[in-house]
């Protein structure tokens, strides 16, 4: 198992890998008391009040630490979602670094979602599940102009990419309609559903940037001398 | 086109620095699978006379995927390189470069992402005029100048090049190592797995490949897809089924050291013992609560076995090393009298930054210390080092010297067996080897079976093959398909047959699995006999049969040299091989359809 001792100072360091569970368990318990007059919700942790998951923006969090690069997750989306092999059609991908990390990669649902924004209005290919919060990208509608592919490349996670043929955007997570398949066939636990109510931004950090950071709290006894 | 393959075969002609995409040879495929199969079947066809110099450049290096390669499925995520081995040797030294063939397969991403950019293999041929990077983006194929990474370590060479390229390329290096031409020199992957055993990092260097880069995200054509998708689930639970799921999970192959100790199998100080007392040092939980910090997979596999650790104080705090493996830590752990784990991992670390076997590394420098300790080598001898059983930094001092073939590390880095011949006749009965093949960490004495395993072994002293022939053919099956042999102790080989049918659309049953096995492992002994391999290259080194363990849980246990010849006389009679030469009659070879295929080149 891994054994990570964490200072203070390594947690702060590694803030932005914390934020994304942080953020979670703190929407979380506010949602909890805000919209559960029913007041029942005893020891179960699952939702039981449909009001409570339609108002809740939720996002995929990952607990990057664990991940050991697998890839089955990436498999797993392909074959839910599109019914292929091709782990470019996937939602979620896994990114290799050195010294060892693996950095698995999805869109997180951001508040503000600037690919949103960025969706030109003749084609109105992105809009937000009313349910989850995720974003939804209907193909038909893509043009692809590649607009939301450049705003979540900015500054975000850098999920978007082209299909094959250059013409539909594709790796825009829509968390299953609220059961995302590779949550369940993660076979570290990596990963979660949480419901989140924070600014996008410092959810979705690009792959390297999240890997510079765990870094530090992974090979805590700095470099090879 | 049948499903499983993409039909193209990437080659690369290093003279002129282009590259061409031929036709896979699908009748081949037909009979020989992928990897270590199409490997000895190119090799067969493209080297047609006995003794060509294994660092020329007509040696072709060939990276070669299987079938199910690039499949979301747990264990076939190996590649095999096969070339002709750097290391090995006959005893007739009639042919100055006689030498076996080696098939090495690596676990990790590389396969899977070199057949997903569309290719059932890779040939390299020639030599390159500058150390260049090979880059395979799918389908566009560069060279990068590598004049900034020749010299350097693996470590900084895949970190370099990982920056460069981005996190999607899948890589492979050579050390110093294999740029200079060490025999045992290894490619070391971006998972800390090295292609170990023949010296195909020495082959790699001799035509200036610093590195070779591939991104792959091709899905390859499937006869049945929704068949192998209920096939990988089923896989995926038979795995999470097996009994030792969880303890693998966590420790990976590294308890094996225990309990290959108390078997008395283990390596230590040059195959003296099978038992070591300080072992408890290099094992579980030592490991896990000292030293790792991260656990990461191959492909689609939930095992985990590649635990990445990190030293945390002394004088190498901060290095990163991966392991302890069963193999490196017997090796340059036991084999070597070495008690501490910092030590051990210094060791194996360097050993990967350089880019050597760490088997055939642990056995080199426990070939010295014996000679020390028995007086054959002297300190002046060495350059003024004393290589007392388990002082880590002279070994280290060694690896760094036969890495850069400088002082005594120039004659140790062609191998136990050309060193203990220039050292002289004393020196001779220290060197554990078969064919010049270092052995590696699972001890003889304790465990008969083991002499059957290196000795029949076709790339020389290596301890994977089986000890029976119907094992000896599973496995050459499962390299063939690139299938891993930590998934296959779990689950079998039956998932692996269905999802070959599955892929390829051909019938898979067990003669028909065992024949390919045969076929191919007869090939490789045909390849092996043209170049002057017979009987007695097929036997351990006479110096073992003297070996009584005086200590442990198997003191007394040894190996008589009549056995030795009993194993082998069974074993050709069973196989249907000529038990004076060990070679394959005509009539096992025109009945495996190999006997035109020989014939044309006699």
């Amino acid at each position: 198992m891994i054994r990570l001792k964490f200072s203070r100072r390594d947690f702060m360091i590694g803030a932005l890998v914390g934020a994304a569970a942080g953020a979670g368990v703190l929407g979380a318990l506010q949602r909890k008391s805000a919209s559960d007059p029913s007041g029942n919700s005893g020891g179960s942790v699952f939702h039981t009040d449909r009001a409570a998951r339609i108002t809740t923006l939720s996002f995929i969090s990952v607990d990057h630490a664990r991940c050991t690069g697998c890839g089955i997750c990436e498999a797993e989306c392909a074959l839910v979602r599109e019914k292929t092999y091709d782990t470019w059609r996937s939602r979620i991908r896994v990114h290799h670094f050195e010294p060892s990390l693996d950095i698995a990669s999805i869109c997180a649902s951001c508040n503000d979602a600037p690919c949103v924004k960025a969706c030109p209005p003749e084609a109105n290919a992105l809009t937000r599940d009313p349910l989850t919060g995720a974003v939804l990208l209907n193909e038909a509608k893509c043009i692809g102009c590649r607009a939301c592919l450049m705003a979540c490349a900015k500054d975000r996670s850098d999920v978007i990419r082209m299909s094959r043929d250059g013409k539909k955007a594709l790796g825009i997570c829509d968390l299953c309609g609220g059961d995302p398949a590779c949550v369940k066939v993660c076979p570290e636990q990596c990963l979660s559903l949480v419901p989140a109510n924070q600014d996008g931004r410092g959810l979705a950090a690009n792959p390297l940037t999240i890997a510079r950071s765990l870094a530090h709290n992974i090979y805590r006894s700095g470099r090879d001398s | 086109m049948s499903g499983g393959f993409t039909g193209r075969t990437l080659e690369i002609d290093l003279n002129r620095q282009r590259h061409f995409v031929s036709d896979t040879d699908m009748k081949a495929a037909a009979l020989y699978l992928g990897g270590r199969g199409m490997g000895i079947k190119t090799l067969w066809d493209r080297i047609p006379t006995a003794g060509l110099d294994p660092l020329s450049p007509e040696n072709p290096l060939m990276f070669w995927p299987g079938p199910l390669s690039g499949l979301p499925l747990a264990g076939a995520s190996r590649v095999s390189v096969v070339t002709k081995a750097a290391n090995t040797s006959p005893l007739d030294g009639s042919l100055e470069n006689a030498s076996t063939v080696t098939y090495s397969s690596i676990g990790g991403h590389f396969g899977p992402a070199l057949k997903m950019a569309g290719f059932d293999g890779l040939i390299l041929s020639g030599r390159s005029d500058r150390p260049v990077v090979l880059i395979i983006d799918e389908n566009k194929i560069s060279f990068r100048d590598a004049a900034d990474l020749w010299g350097q370590t693996t470590s900084i060479t895949l970190e370099m090049l990982g920056r460069e390229l981005g996190p999607d390329f899948r890589l492979l290096a050579i050390g110093p190592a294999g740029e200079k031409g060490v025999r045992f020199a290894g490619i070391v992957s971006d998972v800390r797995r090295t292609t170990a055993r023949g010296g195909s990092g020495a082959v790699m260097g001799s035509k200036n490949i610093k590195a070779i880069a591939v991104r792959g995200t091709i899905p390859i054509p499937m006869n049945k897809a929704e068949g192998l998708m209920a096939l990988r689930r089923e896989t995926a639970t038979l795995l999470s089924s097996w009994s030792n799921y969880t303890h693998w999970r966590r420790w990976g192959p590294t308890p094996l050291l225990l309990s290959s100790a108390q078997a008395g199998m283990l390596t230590t100080k040059n195959f003296r013992e099978g038992s070591w007392q300080n072992i408890a040092n290099l094992s579980i939980p030592a490991t896990e609560r000292e030293f790792w910090v991260h656990h990461t997979a191959c492909a689609h596999c939930t095992l985990k076995c590649v635990k990445i650790g990190q030293i945390s104080q002394g004088p190498w705090k901060g290095v990163i090393a991966e392991g302890p493996g069963y193999s490196a830590g017997a090796m340059l752990g036991s084999n070597c009298g070495v008690s501490d784990l910092d030590g051990l991992m210094k060791l194996i670390s360097r050993a990967d930054d350089l880019g050597m076997d760490p088997i055939a590394a642990g056995n080199v420098l426990g070939f010295v210390m014996d000679l020390y300790d028995n007086g054959v080598l002297g300190s002046a001898e060495l350059g003024g080092l004393s290589p007392e059983w388990g002082k880590v930094p002279v070994m280290l001092e060694l690896l760094d010297q036969i890495a850069f073939r400088q002082g005594i590390g120039e004659v140790l880095s062609l191998g136990v067996k050309k060193a203990a011949a220039a050292f002289g006749a004393k020196a001779v009965p220290f060197a554990m080897h078969v064919k010049g093949q270092e052995l590696a960490g699972w001890n003889v004495p304790a465990s008969h079976d083991f002499a059957l395993v290196y000795g029949t072994a076709n790339r020389g002293g290596s301890h994977q093959e089986g000890a029976t022939i119907q094992e000896q053919h599973r496995r050459t099956f499962l390299d063939a398909l690139c299938v891993c042999r930590f998934v296959y102790g779990a689950v079998g080989l039956a998932p692996y047959q269905r999802a070959l049918s599955l892929a390829t659309g051909w019938q898979s049953d067990d003669a028909s699995m065992l024949a390919a096995g045969e076929r191919i492992w007869t090939l490789e002994k045909m390849f092996n006999a043209r170049e002057g391999f017979r009987r007695a290259d097929d036997r351990l080194p006479p110096s073992m049969t003297s070996i009584v363990f005086t200590t442990g849980p198997k003191k007394g246990a040894s190996f008589p040299a009549e056995k030795q010849e009993s194993l082998l006389d069974k074993y050709y009679g069973d196989r249907g091989w000529e038990v004076k030469t060990s070679l394959p009659t005509p009539a096992k070879l025109k009945s495996l359809g190999l006997d035109k295929l020989v014939e044309k080149q006699s």
